[in-house]
């Protein structure tokens, strides 16, 4: 995944840590300390290997693509903040602007997922491969069409 | 007599002058037929300095209740403008073409007016009482005179009027003649109440009882007026002593008549387009009148006696949403060139923030007054798409177009870029995951 | 397929499928002509009459007009913002096409002919989306079988014969687009599919208030999908383009608003769409971490994200954020529901549940074909096929509930049966393994056309003897008993078009004495009057069942219509129609009413008049006032609907039961007035007068009955007072004398 993913990754086994601690705690007092610190330390480590697995996976187009989810996602929860400390009243608009957010960066992430598989099935050809008539090229081109359509409704949408 | 013979042509003349007083600016000659009982009133021609019926203005005729060559109304019109009846001594005469209960809806519905007398020993005819009754008028039945144990003889004063709108003076010495009850219909106008110890009964009897007395104290009524929703006039009086010329001018329809002239309505910033069909909520609208009086046989400017007279509109979709006092705002002319006429009344108001068909309703009905009523229904639309508030004039939303036009130079950005990086990368992460392969 | 000749049996193939395709669309075309065919190009029924004005308007104004039309002639006095509250797809659509015809064909058609052939029209591209869908879902005979289904299934006819110009008629064929483009996005995990997924959906949210079924039924999918561990990148793809686009787009219909992230109906969807970012998320990390990490990390995440959602669900429903369930929603699960809440709901013949042979006259062989097909996709269960098992499951549980959505089942039945009958001829039909020296090659390409393979089987089996006979013997029974139940089928939704679903309801067929056909026109010729003899701008009240018909035909303002909006309206209308005269009377002068109509059978025996839809008008009223309309009052003691001489007091008082039965006694001349409908007689020595209205117009077989509402009486006096002097004035003029000197009792005078 992305960056963000790995930000927010960490935020939520930060999160995560604590429910399950109380849950167990509770439920069971005896023989809580290992089991939990197993599961904290597993999640630590799987956030460690995604990090470094996507270090490795790297490149220039996917350090582009990473870099602008995480400004996508920027926007959004800024957004978010916003309308939660103003108010909701142009709501038309806040969606408009939200949605474009939250719609560039599922697209975006999809053309991720496919440019990163397809460049990966490029050499391997395996037959398991989840896209099996896609090209970089072509995502690219589906990637921008969706794109267009997005913001013209946006624009619509918004006025 | 001269017209019991030449009835028909009567009627024709009668028509023809009723037509001719559309036409004829002068003062308008009405035609007036007065019923009687030759056994009761001698000379008819009596009748005329008593009612004050002026020659001049008036085209009389006399009728008998013999006779039953008349007709009332003619071509859904009214061949006489107003229609008299005297007491009669038969219950029910022969003229029952002019009698009858049905003749005198049909006359009155037709705009015709018409004038009871009512004496104590003799009433109109039955059939007259009868319309009376529907009227809503009960005058007491034959023998039944308006009685007091106080006083031996019953005087009318001023004190003794219902209401000044009709007649603004009385004074009868002594009054001999009947009463009525009437009922609570609106369009009924008391003009003369008897006084407070007084009761009508059979003269013959003098153990009184609840169910032989007619009426009592000031439930009995000695003049009533009627206006029918057609502005078509009655008036029943206890005795020919209540017969005065302020009454008869009233029936006659001579004056406190309005004429409603014109109503409209328009967008305050666009007054040129008059009585649209369509506003959108929250117009600014104005809405005038034009009404003017009748005084003398000429129109005048209408100018109400006092504030509760005022003219009301109410804006209405089902329930009133605004009910506005009109304030005169002037007076001009109701034709090019014409005398001013007209009081002009206006309001200026806005249309609420609800859409729906809504009616301009003037509803004028005030004691003695002709009724003024007019509607307008018009569609108050909701706003357009394009009429609402624009994002970009409500600052909150400066933020969401700046972010979803930065979206929008952010991807194009994405997308040159990601296009220069070109091909070479492509190579080069796969000679990189090759590489990493053969690690 | 043989190599030698592959070349050209592969273009026969497709020449075949063509000729085919062209008959198919041709039958299922011609099929909905019937009813043009046997009355006249005349829209149907009620919410067409609507649709129809509304094209008009479009029309003869600009789309921008349309769009902001604030409709004062429906609705008197509240109006109705009807550019803000329809589904504008069909008018739009139609509009579009008038406007290509004129000006670039310079073809003037008439916008009504557009109207009345257009749900044929889009019944023809129906069957080209189902068999996409089909191919997708098995191979190209299955989807020429469900095209042919499609084409026929009276289910669908029923909604889509000329001259029901319906949101449906355009809406089944965006459905079935929508979900081809679904399976393809999510076979393919393109985004380009995905984002014309999401415009297909747009168009169909445009055209017709069951896109909530999509809504659901995408993210259902999904969603299975996900629990049964078959998440893949594709389906992400595919899923998060659609919901963002689609939500987006679809959000620009103005009926629709903010519903889409507002009320609970598209919940689902969000929640999905979450959810699957979790999901993807968590694929990607377990593609790097080893599983018993993932497995910790899993349970984790899984127990914050479920409480988080639920919580905030609750949470913004309790504060208002979202809409709860709209009630439509709730009667959907438990039928009783809108019986009891909301019987305006329940008043609509079509919301009623299903009967069973409903379902068998409108889908025949297809019913128990369809639980196969189901089987079948079982067996298999790819990801498309589960989408098939879910929407067929789905739609077959909401068809049992309300009768209008065997509809939405009617394509997943085609499909399905489709899959099953060519796995079966897949098998039947395989005569290679009888023949392997022969190139059998036309013999499997042949599947579509099963008449013609039946001929070369048979042929063959005489030629060659010695062969499997007993083998050949079941197939030719199978396949020869299956060509009996196909040519059934084709019978029977001929007989089912031709008789049941082509009547256009304004018109009715019926038969003279002698036999031979006649046309009941009744409602056209009231409508006409209304047209003709009555003011631009006179206010009629009639049952809302006949608002749009009196829009549409008579050009005259109506009360309520078929746009069930607004419940408190229609229950006034309710009440006037069930009170009495006095009572009524106020509200008819209230709301400015001058003519009064009501569709009255008892001559004819037209059973679907106003008075066995009376009760629902008595309950409707009696939900806003519980006082002062009970419906107790309009049975008898021993509980029975009675119109006769046992009919209670509030019916004989009501407004409706005097104007249905008003001078009905006087035209049997003497003989027993006997109601055809409810068999009933009506008694002539009561006799019913109407003081507040009089009639205007009586359509020649009574089916339609016109009231004048009469003006205030010029004296004051009540209508009813006035009404009754008039009766005892002409009773005295018969010879009975009535003296007057009693004295009246009468109120105080104040």
């Amino acid at each position: 995944m992305a960056k963000k993913d790995v930000a927010a990754k960490k935020a939520s086994a930060a999160f995560a840590a604590r429910p399950d601690l109380d849950a167990a705690t509770a439920r069971k007092p005896v023989k809580s300390s290992s089991p939990i610190s197993k599961s904290i330390n597993d999640v630590v480590a799987a956030v460690n290997t995604t990090y470094t697995n996507y270090l490795k996976a790297l490149t220039p187009r996917l350090k582009l693509i990473d870099s602008f989810l995480v400004f996508l996602v920027a926007l959004g929860v800024l957004q978010f903040v916003y309308v939660l400390l103003v108010g909701n009243f142009p709501f038309n608009a806040f969606l408009g602007g939200f949605i474009s957010c939250v719609g560039q960066f599922v697209l975006t992430v999809s053309l991720r997922m496919q440019y990163a598989l397809a460049t990966q099935s490029e050499e391997s050809k395996g037959e398991d491969s989840p896209f099996p008539t896609i090209t970089p090229e072509r995502a690219l081109g589906d990637f921008v069409f969706a794109s267009l359509v997005l913001h013209f409704i946006v624009f619509h949408f918004i006025n | 007599m001269l017209f019991t013979s030449i009835a028909k042509l009567v009627a024709l003349l009668g028509l023809a002058a009723y037509s001719a007083a559309v036409t004829d600016p002068g003062p308008r000659k009405t035609s007036v037929l007065v019923v009687f009982d030759p056994e009761l009133i001698s000379t008819p021609q009596d009748l005329v300095s008593k009612f004050s019926l002026d020659q001049e203005r008036y085209e009389l005729g006399f009728l008998e209740y013999s006779n039953n060559q008349i007709l009332l109304v003619h071509n859904e019109k009214p061949v006489f403008d107003h229609v008299v009846y005297m007491p009669s001594v038969k219950k029910s005469p022969a003229a029952k073409s002019v009698t009858e209960k049905q003749k005198l809806l049909e006359y009155l519905n037709a705009g015709g007016n018409i004038l009871a007398v009512g004496s104590v020993e003799n009433s109109v005819p039955e059939s007259v009482v009868k319309f009376l009754n529907e009227v809503g008028i009960y005058p007491a039945p034959k023998g039944h005179s308006l009685r007091s144990f106080f006083d031996k003889e019953i005087s009318l004063s001023e004190e003794n009027l219902a209401s000044s709108k009709i007649v603004s003076q009385l004074a009868v010495p002594l009054y001999e003649g009947s009463a009525a009850l009437i009922s609570n219909s609106e369009l009924l106008f008391p003009i003369v109440k008897a006084a407070r110890l007084s009761f009508s009964a059979n003269s013959q009897i003098d153990a009184l009882t609840g169910d032989k007395t007619w009426t009592n104290g000031e439930q009995g009524f000695l003049a009533v007026g009627f206006q029918a929703l057609n502005n078509a006039r009655a008036a029943w009086v206890g005795s020919l002593d209540l017969v005065s010329q302020e009454l008869v001018e009233w029936v006659f329809q001579e004056k406190k008549v309005l004429k409603l002239q014109f109503t409209e309505h328009y967008k305050r910033d666009e007054p040129e387009v008059n009585d649209r069909t369509l506003y959108r909520i929250k117009d600014e609208v104005a809405y005038s009148v034009g009404v003017s009086e009748l005084k003398n046989d000429a129109w005048v400017p209408y100018t109400p006696a006092s504030e509760d007279d005022v003219l009301q509109l109410s804006f209405k979709m089902l329930d009133p949403y605004h009910r506005l006092n009109l304030t005169l705002v002037g007076a001009k002319a109701s034709s090019e060139n014409g005398p001013v006429d007209t009081s002009v009344f206006a309001v200026n108001f806005t249309i609420p923030d609800h859409h729906g068909m809504f009616t301009f309703e003037l509803d004028y009905m005030r004691e003695g007054l002709s009724y003024l009523s007019d509607k307008k229904i018009v569609a108050v639309r909701h706003l357009a798409n394009d009429e609402y508030e624009r994002s970009w004039d409500i600052t909150n939303s400066w933020v969401y177009i700046t972010s979803a036009a930065v979206v929008v130079v952010a991807w194009l950005l994405f997308v040159a870029n990601f296009l220069f990086l070109g091909e070479g990368s492509v190579k080069r992460v796969q000679k990189e995951k090759k590489e990493e392969k053969k690690e | 397929m043989t190599p030698s000749n592959g070349l050209h049996v592969e273009t026969v193939r497709v020449l075949l499928r063509v000729v085919i395709f062209l008959s198919i669309a041709g039958a299922a075309i011609s099929l909905r002509l019937f009813s043009v065919i046997r009355f006249e190009s005349i829209i149907h029924e009620f919410d067409p009459w609507f649709n129809y004005r509304a094209t008009k308007y479009l029309v003869l104004h600009s789309f921008y007009e349309f769009l902001n039309w604030f409709d004062e002639r429906t609705w008197y006095p509240l109006g109705r913002v009807t550019g803000g509250t329809l589904y504008p797809g069909l008018m739009v659509t139609s509009g579009a096409i008038w406007h290509v015809m004129r000006e670039w064909l310079r073809l003037p058609v008439d916008i009504r002919n557009i109207c009345v052939l257009l749900a044929p029209a889009f019944s023809g591209v129906t069957a080209v989306f189902t068999y996409l869908l089909t191919k997708e879902m098995k191979d190209g005979s299955a989807g020429l079988l469900a095209a042919l289904f499609m084409g026929i299934a009276p289910g669908y006819i029923s909604r889509s014969v000329a001259g029901s110009y319906d949101n449906e008629a355009i809406a089944i064929t965006l459905l079935m687009a929508t979900f081809y483009l679904w399976i393809k996005a999510m076979k393919v995990g393109s985004i380009f599919y995905g984002a014309l997924t999401a415009l297909s959906y747009f168009y169909m949210v445009s055209a017709w208030g069951g896109y909530v079924f999509i809504t659901n039924l995408i993210p259902l999918h999904v969603f299975v999908l996900l629990l049964m561990g078959r998440y893949s990148p594709r389906l992400y793809t595919a899923y998060t383009t659609w919901y963002a686009l689609g939500t987006l787009a679809s959000m620009q219909i103005p009926f629709v608003g903010f519903l889409p992230i507002r009320s609970n109906d598209h919940m689902a969807g969000l929640g999905v769409f979450g959810l699957i970012q979790l999901v993807a998320l968590g694929a990607y990390v377990r593609s790097n971490v080893p599983s018993a990490q993932f497995k910790s990390f899993f349970a984790v995440s899984i127990v914050l994200v479920v409480s988080l959602g639920v919580l905030g669900l609750f949470a913004l429903t309790a504060a208002g954020w979202i809409a709860p369930w709209t009630g439509r929603f709730y009667s959907l699960w438990d039928t009783n529901y809108a019986k009891i809440h909301i019987p305006i709901i329940a008043s609509v013949s079509e919301h009623q549940p299903t009967p069973w042979p409903a379902i068998f006259f409108d889908t025949n062989m297809l019913a128990w074909l369809f639980p196969v097909g189901l089987y079948y996709c079982f067996q298999e269960l790819r990801d498309e096929h589960l989408f098939i098992i879910i929407y067929g499951l789905f739609s077959a549980y909401f068809a049992g509930v309300m009768v209008r959505l065997i509809l939405t089942l009617t394509p997943v039945m085609c499909v399905a049966g489709a899959i099953a009958l060519s796995k079966l001829f897949d098998a039947y039909m395989d005569i290679t393994d009888l023949f392997k020296s022969s190139g059998s090659a036309q013999a499997s390409s042949a599947a579509d056309s099963s008449s013609e393979t039946e001929k070369k089987s048979s042929k063959r089996s005489s030629s060659k003897k010695g062969f499997p006979l007993f083998q050949l013997l079941t197939k030719a029974i199978v396949l020869s008993s299956f060509v009996y139940y196909l040519a059934y089928f084709v019978m029977h939704c001929t007989w089912v078009t031709s008789n049941a679903y082509s009547s256009p309801s304004v018109v009715l067929p019926s038969r003279n004495p002698d036999g031979s056909p006649a046309i009941i026109d009744d409602y056209r010729e009231a409508y006409y009057w209304l047209r003709m003899n009555t003011p631009e701008d006179a206010k009629v009240m009639a049952w809302w069942d006949y608002g749009y018909q009196i829009g549409g035909m008579a050009d005259r303002t109506t009360l309520v219509d078929n746009n069930t909006w607004n419940n408190t309206h229609i229950a006034t209308v309710g009440k006037a129609m069930a009170s009495s005269e006095e009572v009524s009377y106020e509200i008819l002068k209230q709301h400015d009413v001058d003519y009064v109509l009501v569709i009255f059978g008892g001559i004819l025996g037209y059973s679907g008049d106003d008075i066995n839809k009376f009760l629902w008008m008595v309950r409707i009223a009696e939900g806003i006032w519980p006082n002062e309309v009970r419906e107790r009052d309009f049975f008898t003691d021993k509980g029975e609907y009675k119109v006769d001489s046992e009919a209670t007091e509030a019916m004989r008082n009501s407004l409706m039961y005097k104007m249905s039965y008003y001078r009905f006694t006087d035209m049997h001349n003497g003989r027993e007035a006997v109601d055809r409908v409810r068999s009933q007689v009506i008694p002539s020595d009561r006799k019913i007068t109407l003081d507040t209205v009089e009639e205007a117009y009586t359509t020649q077989n009574w089916i339609v009955r016109i009231y004048k509402v009469k003006d205030l009486d010029n004296l004051g006096r009540d209508l009813q007072s006035a009404g009754k002097s008039e009766r005892q004035e002409s009773a005295a003029a018969l010879g009975k004398r009535t003296r007057n000197a009693k004295k009246p009792d009468l109120d105080l005078r104040v």
